[in-house]
């Protein structure tokens, strides 16, 4: 099927060996969507995907092409044979060598994994829209989406994903869990990652031999440092899945529409026979449906770079380049992602809307070039805090990044004038950012992070092509290329070292395989954490979780009232506490305990408490509180009596 | 000879840029505010008055918190609610210390606009109406809360810590009111206004230096765009 789709521009590209993998996933999505926005359970999207597969390659033998791709193995072998071992190596590095996500900040990974298992078990649009409906007793949809109302903190995150952000990658990892017969998707999600890594590094290998035309070494060796950048590094260890899952091919709409720029003025029908259209829209297609705000930075840095376009032909009344092809490709993108991008112009109005809030976390600093392009890691800190610089990482950090910034400011003096607007627009999208967040806004750092990570291929494109373009000698630049460029990938597998010291493993599939000896029905419970951190909320990935003092306000207790209740202790404060020998141990581990109490919440509660929960329909913050604490009370209450 | 030329622009260039920006970045010492109550006889009592004020800072729009030790005996009656031991204002413009009815605490920083953005979580502290010993020291950007000479807790942040005033007594509103007895052992701080140099009118010599290393470093970048013009050019690899 790749081969069919596959661009000219393309073809004798070091990324046709990584395409065959990246369009039968990316479609493979594409499919899951449908499965997804019309009811459908999503292991159908993956028959209809072989079908397809199959009646392209007939299609592809018929043409005589198959063996096109012999020869693409056989020219770029030592590209594969590294690109393979590299995305292979980061995922099994960073996750402990299992098959598990790692967890130390981000909460993302949990939320993706919780998502899919949802649709993993048959869950669709319209149940999860009923469930909440029913569980909070509003009939607003758009206060659903908003989530944190139902006391069911799974169908809380899957509405965040599915209903309020619209990233639908959720849906292909449940098809993939389905298909592969994983339980809990927590296995297998981080080890899918591989083929959008692998993918990312042979579209940055094209992208520098055809924008910088660098000797095809140092395009292998830049890439390893795209994808061992500690920032990037970062966002996938953080379980920012989505992200990573569309960088390869927002990378390919990048390449695209450099292609485009180059097309002729003159309108033509044969243009609809075009590959590079379909290629193009099945990109955009799949970015969009994996994760709906990368096409917001696409956009916007395609308007960076039609102002400076027209400032450029006001400036030497060059030819203006129109690129016609790739907004038809997008439009066309638009029509084959239809059953999401139908609900997006109103998710697209409120993220425009919530650029002005506070959202995401604090990254350790505000992120100078030196860091940016990873020469130097500021992730040092586990934590998500802003941490600030002393006197000799400002002296380190602002000398390095001016003189990148000055080299670049050459470079653009050096560089044809046409070309100027796709090496500067990038990083004008990124300093905007950084204006937009810092100045005007005054938030946290979090979405200038997410800028520079979405854009690193260009960026760092625009650092590599700056830090050679002052050294018209081969020799020196490959010396000055490669330094940089080895010094940024020890300092990613050096983040990799720490990260695996720092993150910690949980293990939700062992849980729910417990819980299904016991015969502990899904639901069954409500629950009181008593752990603090993470580790609790990852084992949602695994188990259906109603959780009682989650803190989140608004959340109706009324349909729990007949649940057990069970507690969720720190291994380490169980062994403090001495617990009721009357509390069965449903499940523990080295981190965490699940009790269960044998009592309903309704028996935990009093007459009067109960009559107060009826009176109004949604109890609020403080209620919960006052009712979560009271259980809590008891229960270390009990605890001392009986022991 | 070439290369050899080309390593000293670079070194030039860098070493001199490097020496520009610690100049321009180190901070002056005339704006540093000093002040110690180390020795003084100073108690908060809850029924004589709400709280006392261990500094406050009027002069300036601003100040930075540059080091800081208290030592408290705080003796808190048992389960007395929401408490704030030690707090800086009704909004945090600094450091804010606050314990619940739990004995867990926790350290929180503020930004000059009163918004709190960064904090830390301290293990539970044994208030049971006993005196307890409260050390909080920050300096070189780290903070760290002793309990009875062991750390029950620390926080690296080189963030710029605003300080409008620091006071220990009743929190800020009635329902985190502290009922018991503090006794301030130790207290002092100094705190600085941050101030690039002044480069325009020349008073700072560490302003101008500043800009003198950062001509040599411009004039370091073009004697290297000047040597590699003059080099052969070789093309590079398509």
């Amino acid at each position: 099927m790749s081969r069919l789709f596959t661009p000219k521009n393309l073809q004798d590209s070091p990324f046709a060996v990584t395409l065959p993998f990246l369009v039968g996933i990316g479609s493979c999505l594409i499919l899951s969507v449908y499965c997804l926005a019309s009811g459908i359970a999503v292991i159908y999207s993956i028959p209809i995907s072989l079908a397809i597969s199959i009646i392209s390659f007939v299609v592809s033998m018929q043409f005589g092409k198959i063996n096109f791709y012999f020869s693409v193995y056989k020219k770029y072998a030592f590209e594969f044979l590294i690109g393979v071992s590299l995305s292979v190596s980061c995922i099994f590095f960073a996750a402990h060598g299992e098959q598990q996500q790692p967890l130390r900040v981000g909460i993302d990974g949990i939320g993706y994994a919780i998502t899919s298992k949802y649709l993993h078990d048959g869950g669709t649009l319209d149940a999860l829209e009923k469930s909440i409906e029913n569980e909070t007793s509003i009939h607003d949809r758009s206060a659903i989406a908003q989530n944190q109302l139902s006391i069911n903190f799974n169908h809380n995150i899957s509405a965040e994903f599915l209903l309020k952000s619209r990233r639908w990658y959720p849906a292909l990892l449940a098809a993939l869990a389905q298909c592969t017969g994983t339980k809990t998707v927590w296995d297998l999600q981080f080890a899918v990652l591989c083929i959008p890594l692998f993918g990312l590094f042979g579209i940055s290998v094209h992208l520098f031999r055809i924008m910088l035309q660098i000797n095809p070494y140092v395009s292998i060796f830049a890439s390893l440092a795209i994808i061992l950048n500690c920032n990037f590094l970062n966002v996938l260890c953080e379980g920012q899945h989505a992200q990573i899952f569309s960088a390869p091919f927002l990378c390919v709409l990048f390449n695209q529409w450099i292609v485009s720029r180059n097309e002729r003025a003159k309108f033509e029908w044969s243009i609809f026979l075009d590959r590079e259209i379909y290629f193009s829209a099945f990109a955009f297609a799949v970015s969009i449906s994996a994760y709906p705000e990368i096409i917001l930075v696409a956009t916007a840095v395609l308007f960076c770079g039609k102002i400076l376009d027209v400032c450029i032909f006001l400036w030497t009344r060059s030819k203006f380049p129109i690129e016609r092809n790739f907004l038809f490709a997008a439009f066309l993108g638009i029509i084959i992602a239809m059953p999401l991008t139908i609900t997006l112009p109103k998710f697209y109005t409120a993220q425009v809307h919530n650029l002005q809030k506070e959202g995401g976390f604090w990254q350790p600093q505000w992120a100078a070039p030196i860091e940016i392009v990873g020469l130097k890691n500021m992730y040092t800190v586990p934590e998500p805090i802003y941490i600030g610089r002393n006197i000799e990482d400002k002296v380190i950090s602002y000398t390095i990044s001016i003189i990148i910034f000055e080299f670049f400011i050459i470079f653009m003096f050096k560089k044809n004038k046409n070309d100027m607007s796709v090496f500067l627009a990038s990083p004008i999208f990124v300093i905007l950012m950084y204006i937009k967040v810092a100045i005007v806004s005054q938030i946290n750092n979090y979405e200038y992070m997410k800028a520079y990570t979405i854009l690193i291929v260009p960026i760092m494109i625009a650092y590599l092509g700056a830090m050679i373009a002052i050294f018209n000698n081969l020799r020196l630049q490959l010396i000055i290329s490669s330094g940089l460029l080895c010094w940024s990938s020890v300092v990613g597998i050096q983040y990799l070292s720490d990260y695996r010291k720092d993150s910690f493993r949980t293990n939700p599939g062992n849980c729910q395989k417990s819980f299904n000896e016991l015969g502990v029905m899904q639901g069954e419970y409500i629950w009181i954490l008593i752990a603090p951190g993470l580790s609790p909320i990852s084992y949602a990935a695994g188990i259906n979780m109603n959780i009682l003092n989650l803190g989140w306000s608004n959340q109706n207790v009324l349909p729990a009232l007949d649940m057990k209740v069970g507690f969720i202790l720190n291994s380490v404060n169980s062994g403090l506490l001495k617990l009721n020998p009357e509390y069965k141990v449903l499940y523990h581990d080295r981190d965490i305990i699940f009790y269960s109490t044998g009592k309903t919440l309704r028996k935990w509660l009093s007459v009067n408490q109960i009559k107060t929960l009826n009176a109004e329909s949604v109890s609020s913050p403080s209620e919960m509180t006052e009712v979560s604490n009271k259980i809590y009370t008891e229960f270390i209450h009990n605890v001392d009596n009986k022991n | 000879m070439s290369i050899i030329r080309i390593s000293i622009y670079i070194l030039l260039m860098t070493g001199s840029l490097a020496i520009a920006i610690f100049l321009f970045v180190s901070r002056g010492t005339s704006s540093t505010v000093e002040f110690d109550a180390s020795g003084s006889d100073i108690s908060y009592n809850p029924t004589k008055s709400s709280s006392i004020c261990l500094f406050e800072n009027n002069a300036e729009k601003c100040l930075y918190l540059t080091s800081l030790d208290i030592l408290l005996r705080c003796t808190p009656i048992k389960n007395v609610g929401y408490s704030d031991v030690f707090d800086t204002d009704c909004i945090n413009f600094g450091l804010r210390i606050e314990f619940d009815s739990n004995g867990r605490g926790c350290v929180l920083f503020g930004d000059s606009k009163g918004k709190c953005y960064d904090g830390i979580m301290l293990p539970e502290f044994d208030f049971a109406g006993k005196p307890t010993l409260i050390w909080v020291k920050f300096d070189k950007g780290f903070l760290s809360v002793d309990q009875d000479g062991i750390l029950a807790g620390y926080l690296s942040s080189f963030r710029e810590i605003s300080v409008k005033k620091v006071i220990v007594g009743n929190g800020f509103d009635g329902s985190r009111s502290y009922p018991g007895t503090i006794d301030v052992l130790n207290f002092h701080i100094i705190a600085h206004k941050y101030m690039p140099p002044r480069l325009l009118f020349g008073k700072s010599i560490r302003g101008i230096v500043s800009i003198v290393f950062f001509m040599i470093h411009l004039v370091a970048v073009g004697l290297l765009i000047v040597e590699m013009k003059n080099r052969p050019e070789i093309k590079t690899v398509e």
